[in-house]
């Protein structure tokens, strides 16, 4: 899933802004990434370098290198902004904000890892947890006990509750 | 097995799901506001999640 999202924007955003060097052959020279790093964080300076792809990497063209930025909240942390970097001359091409579908993939992530809102949270996830687990296992007791015959939980109450002539719902 | 009265009060779609509706409400703001924000916005998100919580608790220890 991921690795698709990925495709797509490497596919689409991340072509569108290296149309230009389509044609060229990969850098003989790369210039040095300290420097690519100082440029994407002048080009930026509220955010902080979150990483750096190498040319030729899923992350980026093969003339580039692809500085990610990211913001400095807990929103917008998440959040990367990649600023394409000319690996040969070192001179900033372009830097575009990520295309929703992967914004939307790169805020989901801690819901997958669990890693946000403190211990309180993930405490208060293992319960929510165990109350889910327990209606699933008490339903599935319930259903199996309905299929088999004979035994009736409904015929149980209605015999239990005839000695004492009430009436029951047998909810 | 609990004994309920013969008839029960009749209750519109309104009355039964209002409470469930309200602590969707709060679940839902509880996820965002850890989602999106830290400090204090964590504090929120525990109180708003604890609640289902304390109240499946509740209900626990008063049927049992």
């Amino acid at each position: 899933m991921a690795e698709l999202v990925i495709k797509i924007w490497q596919f689409g955003q991340l072509a569108e802004m290296t149309a230009q060097y389509k044609d060229k052959p990969p850098p003989a020279h790369p210039s040095s990434i300290d420097t690519a790093v100082q440029t994407a964080m002048k080009a930026e300076p509220d955010m902080k370098p979150a990483f750096v792809a190498f040319p030729g990497t899923i992350f980026s063209s093969k003339s580039h290198y692809a500085v990610f930025m990211r913001g400095n909240t807990p929103l917008t942390a998440k959040l990367l902004k990649p600023a394409l970097i000319d690996a040969e001359t070192g001179v900033l091409t372009d830097s575009r904000k990520l295309p929703w579908y992967v914004a939307t993939l790169l805020i989901s992530q801690p819901l997958h890892f669990g890693d946000y809102g403190g211990m309180p949270l993930k405490i208060i996830w293992a319960i929510l947890d165990i109350i889910t687990i327990v209606v699933l296992v008490t339903g599935l007791y319930l259903w199996l006990r309905r299929r088999q015959s004979g035994v009736s939980v409904e015929r149980a109450v209605i015999n239990a509750s005839a000695s004492d002539h009430r009436p029951v719902y047998t909810s | 097995m609990t004994r309920m009265p013969l008839h029960p009060r009749r209750q519109t779609n309104g009355q039964i799901f209002a409470i469930p509706m309200v602590l969707g409400v709060l679940s839902v703001i509880g996820l965002v506001s850890a989602l999106v924000g830290d400090g204090f916005w964590d504090g929120v998100s525990w109180v708003t999640l604890a609640i289902p919580i304390l109240l499946c608790g509740y209900f626990l220890l008063k049927r049992g």
